[in-house]
């Protein structure tokens, strides 16, 4: 599968190439990274006709992660991609608005990438 | 659900599961192994009929056709009592089912059996079958005959050395809702275990007993007990019991509504279940944590502990656990209306439990679900056959529940004039060794009888005395809980603007800690992968790959020291000056100290409300002199202030969200001898009535719980301290002005 992680964060790339080694060299997930909101419709609109999980941040500058979800999601309807949204326990105002946005599931900050594995299995 | 789920685990605790392992594959291995080593036909067949007991709180149908056919065997075998515990056995699984009329002609052979054979045990195993037959029918006169009948025969049968393991009888007893004997027996049980100084029997022993408690309502001893068994278990190294202990005692706290504890039990549990390879227990444990998130309305954590019980669920394979994982989950998206998503959960649910042989209200609870969120999906058709389906097992299934408590009230009601017996004889016990001693020492008593005429008259005096030292006491014991509630009232004002700091500050900090914990583990796994490498033999050995780990490696370390750095500028730079709340004065640059407390003011107020953004104007005098002053108090005193006009620019923007911009302008500046820090904002200002007040304790504008009134109080204390000033300034419906005038000498 197709995976586009959007994060301000740089290091988000190096931390997911090694924890997802195993199933990148299996060629199981193959991981696209933007560092923006912006960056990631440009990757977006690049790869038009693939199916793809979007992973993003919501605490970005500029673009933020809810506005990113509500342009994907009302530009993007066939085939519609699957957005999940990572945000803080606790956070229950973005929770509400992504939910409402159209968010397809959520991701808790610290990352639980043994949960993230078996959403990806179950997908 | 409930009750048999109940009665699984407390099954799996018994002594007899412990010998067998409670995994099914093991229980299954090991069925094989008796099998084989069985030397006679009966002795095979009482192997069966533990597995046939052992199935009958997992999966109903294959208990009942391994019964079915072991009363056959045991039939031709012409083996009385192996055909009457398949028989007796049967009928059980014939009454869960509801199937009442088998369960019936059943019980009747099993009776006939047992007059035949005219062991009294099985006759009285007999009588405590028909007990809860009628029991879970609503008979409850009958099922109150027939228990009395079979505890009174094995009151007679007491002398005897017959029984079996006490705390299987009791196990038995509990299965049958027969809470008194299964007390009784584990008493006994927990008394022998105590004898024989066997801990490992008397920690299992106590996770049973806790269980009982448990159900006959008895929270207080239910803990206890499992409290002594998780102590005993942990010295013992149990990891399996251990385990027990927590999950139980998560259901009771659980029941009882404690769910932090439920939650963190379960928990306990969960780790113990890993280790000791319980997947099973580990699912449930999951699942029971995820409800008390639940219960606790935190759906997003609940719904990720859910998730991850079911993939553990699933690969335990048993139906029952599976159903259980995958009917939390739906209660949680049922609970946060999330009704597509419980659709194929909750009917993935009912085809296990129906795998699983069960009929009881927790079906019809899963029905209901199901209904419910066909409805709300405007599947109307669906939601009414789900409906009917629900309505009639609740009809059939309530009444037996309804009786099974009267059943249980009276039991525990026998139970308790048993236990007043008992007592009676051991005071009487108690009070003929009194005697004796006394007359032994009979010398003695005379001499205390004349000290005790003094000591009468004495003692007269005394009471009147220590009435007046009584109200005393009062009084002062009241005053200390008035002094306790003030140091508690202002503790509480300083954990307010604590929270603030600690909602900024981890706001900074989580990024670069997140990175720090994750390349660090990441790194151990590359370790563990390169050293397995290197011990391969030099053929095999992959050196471009060493070299690879070995640079991956060294990364991630780059990258952790990167992160750790980060956070350390962080917290050197928001909380240079706080080191300890010494209370002792340093010279602080004024500037920086203001900048540092209106960024966290800024992301404190962000943490909670996500909505709310403001312009943050700032106007620094650069020529401000180095201050010596105690930051950490100064820092409180801004940290309010801004924390204040936040919460006014909010106030107005929710009210006219149009054209308004919510700015609040921080300024420093030297104005002769003086330093003035101001905070400004263009809310909704003091009204004059209130303005007379603000700097009084506990007075406050915010909704009750907000806010604890003693913000302003405090920072006005600690200016003054300072030997400064605190001035405001306000017009209602344009803003205020706080400004905190400090003297430039020292």
């Amino acid at each position: 599968m197709k995976i586009l992680v959007v994060d301000d964060e740089q290091d988000v790339k190096a931390l997911f190439e090694q924890r997802f080694r195993k199933e990148i060299r299996s060629g199981e997930h193959n991981f696209v990274f933007a560092f923006s909101g912006k960056a990631a419709l440009e990757t977006l609109s690049e790869m038009e006709h693939e199916a793809v999980l979007i992973l993003s941040d919501i605490n970005m500058p500029g673009m933020s992660g809810l506005e990113l979800l509500d342009t994907i999601k009302k530009n993007y309807q066939k085939p519609p991609p699957v957005v999940m949204m990572i945000t803080a326990y606790g956070d229950e105002e973005n929770y509400n608005t992504a939910t409402r946005l159209g968010a397809d599931d959520f991701l808790t900050k610290p990352l639980d990438f043994k949960l993230l594995k078996t959403k990806l299995m179950t997908l | 659900m409930r009750a048999l789920f109940k009665s699984l685990i407390i099954l799996a605790c018994g002594l007899f599961f412990n010998h067998l392992s409670a995994q099914p594959q093991a229980v299954k291995d090991k069925y094989q192994q008796l099998l084989k080593e069985a030397k006679s036909e009966n002795e095979r067949i009482d192997v069966v009929n533990f597995m046939v007991d052992y199935l009958k709180a997992i999966n109903v149908d294959s208990s009942l056709a391994l019964a079915l056919v072991n009363i056959e065997d045991a039939k031709k075998a012409g083996y009385l009592k192996g055909e009457y515990w398949a028989t007796k056995y049967a009928s059980t699984s014939l009454i869960n089912k509801g199937a009442y009329v088998s369960a019936k002609k059943y019980l009747n052979e099993a009776s006939e059996i047992a007059n035949q054979f005219g062991d009294s045990a099985l006759i009285s195993n007999y009588f405590s079958g028909m007990g809860m037959y009628y029991g879970v029918q609503s008979m409850y006169d009958s099922s109150a005959v027939y228990y009395k009948k079979s505890i009174a025969i094995d009151e007679a049968r007491k002398g005897d050395k017959i029984s079996p393991a006490y705390e299987m009888l009791a196990i038995s007893y509990q299965m049958q809702s027969d809470f008194a004997q299964a007390i009784f027996y584990q008493q006994k049980a927990l008394n022998n275990a105590e004898n024989l100084k066997n801990d490992r029997d008397k920690a299992n022993i106590l996770v049973n007993m806790g269980n009982t408690y448990r159900n006959i309502g008895d929270t207080v001893r239910s803990e206890q007990a499992f409290l002594e068994a998780i102590e005993l278990a942990k010295e013992l190294n149990e990891k399996r019991i251990e385990m027990y202990g927590y999950s139980n005692i998560a259901n009771l706290y659980f029941e009882n509504k404690k769910y932090d504890k439920a939650y963190a039990n379960s928990m306990l549990a969960v780790e113990m279940a890993e280790q000791a390879g319980e997947v099973s227990i580990g699912a449930a444990s999951l699942s029971k944590a995820a409800q008390a998130r639940m219960m606790q309305l935190k759906y997003r954590e609940a719904e990720d502990l859910a998730i991850l019980s079911i993939s553990l669920a699933d690969s335990s394979h048993q139906p029952l656990t599976i159903y259980q994982t995958l009917s939390t989950l739906g209660n949680i998206y049922v609970a946060q209306e999330k009704y597509k998503k419980a659709i194929p959960i909750l009917k993935r649910s009912l085809e296990s439990k129906k795998e699983a042989g069960f009929y009881d209200t927790g079906l019809a609870q899963l029905y209901k679900d199901l209904s419910l969120s066909y409805e709300k999906t405007g599947r109307y058709d669906e939601a009414l056959l789900n409906y009917k389906i629900g309505v009639q097992i609740v009809d059939s299934v309530r009444r037996n529940e309804n009786i099974r408590k009267a059943t249980e009230l009276t039991m525990t009601y026998d139970f308790d004039k048993e236990k007043a017996a008992n007592q009676v004889i051991q005071a009487k016990k108690d009070a003929a060794e009194k005697t004796r001693q006394l007359l032994l020492g009979s010398g003695l008593l005379i001499a205390l009888i004349i000290a005790t005429g003094g000591w009468i008259s004495y003692r007269n005096k005394q009471k009147a005395n220590s009435l007046l030292e009584q109200r005393k006491n009062e009084l002062e014991s009241t005053l200390t809980k008035l002094k306790k509630t003030q140091t508690q009232l202002i503790q509480s004002e300083k954990m307010a603007s604590l929270g603030e700091l600690t909602a900024g500050i981890a706001h900074e900090i989580q990024n670069p800690l997140n990175f720090v914990n994750n390349f660090s583990e990441l790194s151990n796994e590359l370790i563990d992968e390169l050293e397995e490498e290197r011990a391969k033999d030099v053929k095999e050995k992959d050196d471009s790959l060493i070299s690879e780990l070995l640079g991956e490696i060294k990364q991630n370390l780059t990258k952790i020291h990167h992160h750790g750095q980060r956070a350390d500028g962080i917290v050197k730079g928001m909380l240079q000056h706080s080191r300890k709340n010494t209370g002792e004065k340093f010279p602080t640059d004024v500037n920086k100290l203001t900048d540092e407390f209106l960024r966290l003011a800024y992301h404190g107020f962000r943490a909670k409300d996500k909505q709310f953004n403001a312009q943050l104007q700032t106007d620094f005098d650069p020529g401000l002199n180095i201050l010596k002053l105690v930051p950490e108090d100064i820092g409180r005193v801004l940290l309010n202030l801004m924390t204040n006009a936040f919460y006014a620019i909010n106030q107005k923007k929710q009210m006219n969200s149009t054209d308004y911009e919510p700015t609040i302008w921080v300024s420093t500046k030297l104005s002769g001898e003086k330093i003035c820090i101001s905070v400004r904002d263009n809310g909704n200002g003091i009204s004059e009535n209130a303005l007379g007040k603000i700097f009084q304790p506990f007075f406050t504008t915010k909704p009750t719980g907000e806010g604890t009134g003693l913000g302003l109080s405090m920072s006005y204390d600690i200016v003054k301290s300072h030997g400064g000033e605190l001035k405001v300034e306000t017009e209602e419906g344009e803003g205020t002005t706080f400004t905190i005038e400090l003297s430039d000498f020292d």
